[in-house]
């Protein structure tokens, strides 16, 4: 079986250069766009109407939203949107969002798995057209509906990277996005999502399991470690040190990254993270290398690959690179 | 400026890399608020139809690559060993 691409893009670039960039990953074999939904960078919704207007088959959505900054109908009626732009090629990417952004606009985030499977069951019902009564934990409608028929069916893909979560992506999900880079990881995230797709009766054809990645490449492998640094950087700092221990990663030097980033001292930062860090929470490298890391993932079972942040050194050359080198290799067959 | 006369010195054989570069000088800008809106949306438009090679194309290339990085799109041109359209440019830019 081949392996989907995807690719990440992070709205903190002007639009048009993500419709460029996306154009670009179109024409370089890949499947699947996704933009990212943080409220300090620009709308993912416009971002993602642009894309669709300025390509033609590149399957696209949020990588990923989260119920609590807009309310599960709103998103509804955004994806249902962006369908009419960009007929079957709109998919729903939701996850439970990350605590530290939604606590600096003063959000809390009680009940992650009910306000994720939540805005699935309200996306879904809307989706059919009807009008929807819910009572749910989280959320709640009385007879919301629109006043226009969305169209097509839209897959939704559920952002996990605890077992629960994981779990309930694969039972409820038309697609899993594992927030990892790891083989280690990956393969524990994969064995949760198949736990859920067992207890919904579902096969592996049934959902599109993805590893969402850190990832760089270079054909010198200094610079694509050099781009993936900073990510990394964060990445550490973002941990608990059970995961850290996990990769035997030293707590005393994560807590020494956390430290300096806390106060905008991103050289001392960026200069603790170690060769460790970087195979832990990043694929990067040079095209060869990433080819032997990606085909290790595809052996664990994932469907889709997606290209995270930062790509590479300079990302039109690292798409250009990885659509002339790295994708043929898993299009073989 | 008049973009067509400058677009209209590059070899037909020369196009495609032009636009290649010219593409990356634009993609890899620091100064992103310097582009206009209209020309950003012609400027995709080029590349969603596949005509960043054709005359119209490389106009709307050149004069991205030229306001939001001057310095760069003279190099590239340099590179793609035409420095003959880099001087006209640079006429056009300092006069002399």
């Amino acid at each position: 079986m081949s392996l989907k691409f995807g690719i990440e893009f992070v709205p903190k670039e002007a639009y048009w250069k993500i419709s460029a960039y996306a154009i670009l990953a179109e024409n370089n074999g890949f499947s699947n766009l996704w933009i990212t939904d943080h409220f300090g960078n620009r709308n993912v919704y416009v971002t993602l109407a642009a894309a669709a207007i300025f390509t033609n088959k590149i399957t696209f959505g949020t990588g990923v939203t989260n119920p609590w900054m807009i309310n599960p109908v709103i998103t509804a009626q955004a994806i249902a949107s962006l369908d009419e732009l960009a007929p079957g090629r709109v998919v729903l990417g939701i996850g439970a969002g990350d605590k530290t952004t939604l606590e600096a606009v003063g959000m809390e985030m009680g009940k992650p798995l009910a306000a994720v499977k939540e805005t699935i069951d309200i996306f879904r019902d809307l989706m059919s057209g009807e009008s929807v009564a819910y009572q749910g934990t989280v959320f709640k409608t009385a007879g919301a509906k629109f006043n226009f028929k969305p169209k097509n069916k839209i897959p939704v893909y559920v952002g996990a990277q605890g077992p629960k979560m994981l779990e309930m992506a694969g039972k409820v999900g038309d697609g899993v996005l594992i927030n990892a880079s790891h083989p280690s990881d990956i393969e524990y995230a994969v064995k949760m999502a198949n736990e859920g797709m067992k207890q919904a009766g579902k096969t592996a054809s049934d959902v599109d399991i993805a590893a969402y990645t850190s990832f760089s490449v270079n054909e010198d492998m200094k610079k694509a470690i050099k781009a993936a640094t900073p990510v990394v950087a964060f990445i550490v700092a973002g941990s608990p040190p059970p995961v850290l221990e996990k990769h035997g990663i030293n707590l005393a030097k994560a807590d020494e990254i956390r430290a300096a980033l806390k106060v905008g001292d991103f050289g001392k930062a960026l200069g603790a993270v170690t060769p460790e860090m970087i195979n832990a929470f990043s694929i990067c490298g040079t095209p060869d290398m990433c080819i032997e890391k990606i085909a290790e993932l595809k052996k664990i079972g994932i469907s889709q690959f997606v290209v995270g942040s930062p790509v590479g050194p300079n990302v039109k050359a690292a798409i250009d690179l990885i659509g002339a080198k790295i994708i043929p290799q898993f299009n073989k067959d | 400026m008049d973009y067509d006369k400058l677009v209209a010195m590059v070899p037909y054989e020369k196009r495609e890399p032009l636009s290649n570069k010219l593409i990356g000088v634009i993609l890899g800008a620091k100064k992103e608020e310097k582009m206009p809106s209209t020309l950003a949306n012609t400027f995709l438009l080029h590349m969603k139809n596949h005509t960043e090679n054709s005359e119209a194309g490389l106009q709307v290339l050149l004069e991205a690559a030229i306001l939001l990085d001057a310095e760069k799109t003279v190099v590239a041109l340099g590179e793609l060993q035409m420095q003959n359209v880099a001087e006209k440019f640079v006429q056009y830019m300092y006069g002399g």
